[in-house]
């Protein structure tokens, strides 16, 4: 039997690849080896997407290969969650409430938000796109969500973004609200009254960090 | 009718030698008078200095304002789009004038269903897509451009402008790149995916839509238009890596390109990602002009972007959209006057938003935008 390190690094590795069916296969073998679900979605599946999040910042992996990492680590939870669920209490992790402002269907940025999020052990609930203000908000008082995380694509959606974000704040100043997509700024996030603004997906994480402290 | 004569029903253009050749003279004539709009542009293109930095506000889908058109009507009525256009030019000012509708118009005649919003662009309705599995790659069918909705449209809004247009400003036919055309049909990020798991299918798909847009160029150029813009949205940091971009539409691209050249029109491009792959453009399109919203992969800066490229195709840019949706007039004249003192000398820049002007936006940032082109942009540049 390998040691449980090399197990987690090549979990990690497949991950980092793109490799969907190996992520599997190596999930699979890791728990039946004895390797508690924690560790690997931490050390083997997490650690795979910061990787390939890594690669994505210096510009050596694109899109398609960060999608196709998001797909391995997705592949290799679906495997994990039962153990997980008798593992961890899902209340340990922060709540994020994603999605796509209404008018825009544009959901690349937000799924890769999401999938790096999820990989620094955030509980992400996406609601998807096209989402109108009232849904958002919905969600966050019943979830009780710490950040409320917008995106969209267009500038004729922005309107519809500054109507969540104005209308979030009057119904809970708490809650941390970010944004992001092309047609966005630091400038254009600070004017709508967003404590963030991201414009590249890898880093979302570290913005949530200084955010929530 | 356009401005080009026809010889047994075949458009006759001057051959590219000559309108460069013509360019030089024009920019002669620009110091010592005002140039029309299409002699400044030309001027601009082939590296001369003309009277001034020629602009284009890309009012495409705000331009229905002016007219008071629904963005139904914007999207669906040659005539009320050239309306709109030409309204944008007269009231707003700017250097050219195009065809574009929006970014769905290909992928719509090859059969994906359509969202037609009353207050934003038409776009595919993506929880629909015409390419559901890897499988429905294969199914895609080449059709004849002239006789579907919305291509067929463009194409008549090309006519009416080139007619409208005369000899007073060049007329650029537009087409979205066929990797473009096949994300509005597939959803960027499965095509994204199925590039790396299913290449094969992909190509499959990307040689039937080549195919189409060849046709499709063809029949735009044919109408009069002066130039013809190609979208390669996916050819920069934003899209797909370099090598991918060569496979995936590089090779593609070319083809078009090629038949517009044959046709006798130049070729222009657009491409609005972060960081766009200005050098592997140039090898595969080699283009007169590339509009664009962010620095190269490969420049640091515009001085180095200048350096660079600026002998290789002349520039167009890059005042950012987000800035016209916030800042003020004088802002916007304030980042205009700077990217003309870097870009302008020596010619080869056309003063541009990074790409379409915000549909709802306040239009007073488009007159600022041709303000500082007009104020800052007489050569020689201050």
């Amino acid at each position: 039997m390998a040691p449980a390190k090399e197990r987690l690094d090549a979990i990690a590795s497949a991950v980092k690849m793109g490799s969907e069916e190996d992520a599997v296969y190596r999930c699979e073998t890791a728990l039946s080896e004895g390797i508690s679900a924690r560790e690997i979605l931490d050390k083997g599946l997490s650690q795979g997407m910061h990787e390939a999040g890594e690669l994505y910042e210096r510009n050596e992996y694109f899109l398609p290969e960060l999608l196709l990492a998001s797909e391995a680590m997705h592949a290799g939870i679906q495997v994990v969650t039962p153990s997980l669920r008798r593992e961890v209490q899902a209340e340990e992790r922060e709540t994020v409430v994603l999605g796509v402002v209404e008018g825009d269907v544009h959901e690349i940025g937000k799924n890769l938000v999401g999938v790096m999020l999820e990989a620094e052990g955030y509980r992400v609930i996406d609601l998807g796109y096209d989402v109108p203000a009232q849904r958002f908000l919905e969600e966050v008082k019943r979830s009780g969500a710490k950040v409320l995380a917008l995106s969209t694509m267009m500038t004729t959606t922005i309107p519809a973004m500054q109507a969540t974000v104005e209308m979030a704040r009057l119904l809970d100043s708490q809650t941390r609200i970010i944004v992001g997509g092309a047609p966005l700024s630091s400038a254009l996030a600070g004017e709508m009254g967003a404590d963030g603004y991201e414009d590249n997906a890898a880093r979302v994480p570290g913005l949530l960090r200084s955010l929530l402290g | 009718m356009s401005v080009y004569p026809r010889i047994a029903g075949r458009l006759i253009r001057p051959p590219q030698a000559l309108t460069e050749k013509a360019s030089g003279l024009f920019a002669l004539h620009g110091k010592i008078g005002q140039l029309l709009p299409l002699e400044r542009v030309l001027c601009a293109v082939f590296g001369h200095e003309p009277d001034r930095v020629p602009v284009t506000h890309y009012l495409l889908g705000a331009a229905r304002r002016l007219t008071g058109i629904s963005f139904e009507d914007f999207s669906r009525d040659p005539e009320m789009a050239a309306e709109a256009y030409m309204a944008a030019n007269e009231l707003i000012g700017g250097d050219v004038l195009y065809n574009v509708i929006d970014l769905s118009v290909e992928a719509a005649d090859f059969g994906q269903e359509m969202v037609y919003p009353p207050k934003s662009t038409a776009h595919p309705d993506y929880r629909n897509p015409l390419i559901a599995t890897p499988e429905d790659y294969e199914r895609l069918e080449v059709f004849d451009p002239r006789k579907t909705p919305r291509m067929s449209m463009c194409i008549e809004l090309g006519r009416i402008l080139a007619k409208k247009a005369r000899l007073r400003y060049p007329v650029l036919g537009f087409s979205f790149g066929p990797l473009g055309v096949l994300a509005m049909m597939r959803g960027a990020q499965r095509l994204f995916v199925d590039c790396l798991k299913h290449p094969e299918k992909v190509k499959t798909a990307l040689e039937v839509i080549t195919e189409v847009l060849v046709d499709y160029v063809r029949a735009q150029c044919d109408t009069g238009v002066d130039a013809m813009m190609l979208d390669t949205l996916f050819g920069s940091q934003s899209g797909v890596s370099r090598d991918l971009w060569v496979e995936m539409e590089g090779v593609y691209v070319r083809r078009i390109t090629d038949e517009i050249r044959r046709c006798g029109a130049l070729v222009t491009l657009h491409n609005c990602g972060t960081g766009p792959y200005f050098d592997l453009s140039i090898e595969y399109m080699d283009p007169v002009l590339i509009s664009f919203a962010c620095l190269p992969d490969d420049c640091r800066d515009m001085a180095e972007l200048k350096e660079k490229y600026g002998k290789k195709t002349a520039l167009a840019g890059f005042v950012p959209t987000d800035s016209l949706c916030i800042d003020s007039p004088r802002r916007i004249m304030d980042i205009a006057r700077e990217q003309i003192r870097a870009l302008a000398p020596g010619g080869g820049f056309v003063l541009a938003p990074g790409c379409e002007y915000p549909p709802n936006a306040d239009l007073t940032n488009a007159l600022a935008v041709v303000k500082a082109a007009e104020t800052y942009g007489k050569y020689p540049i201050q």
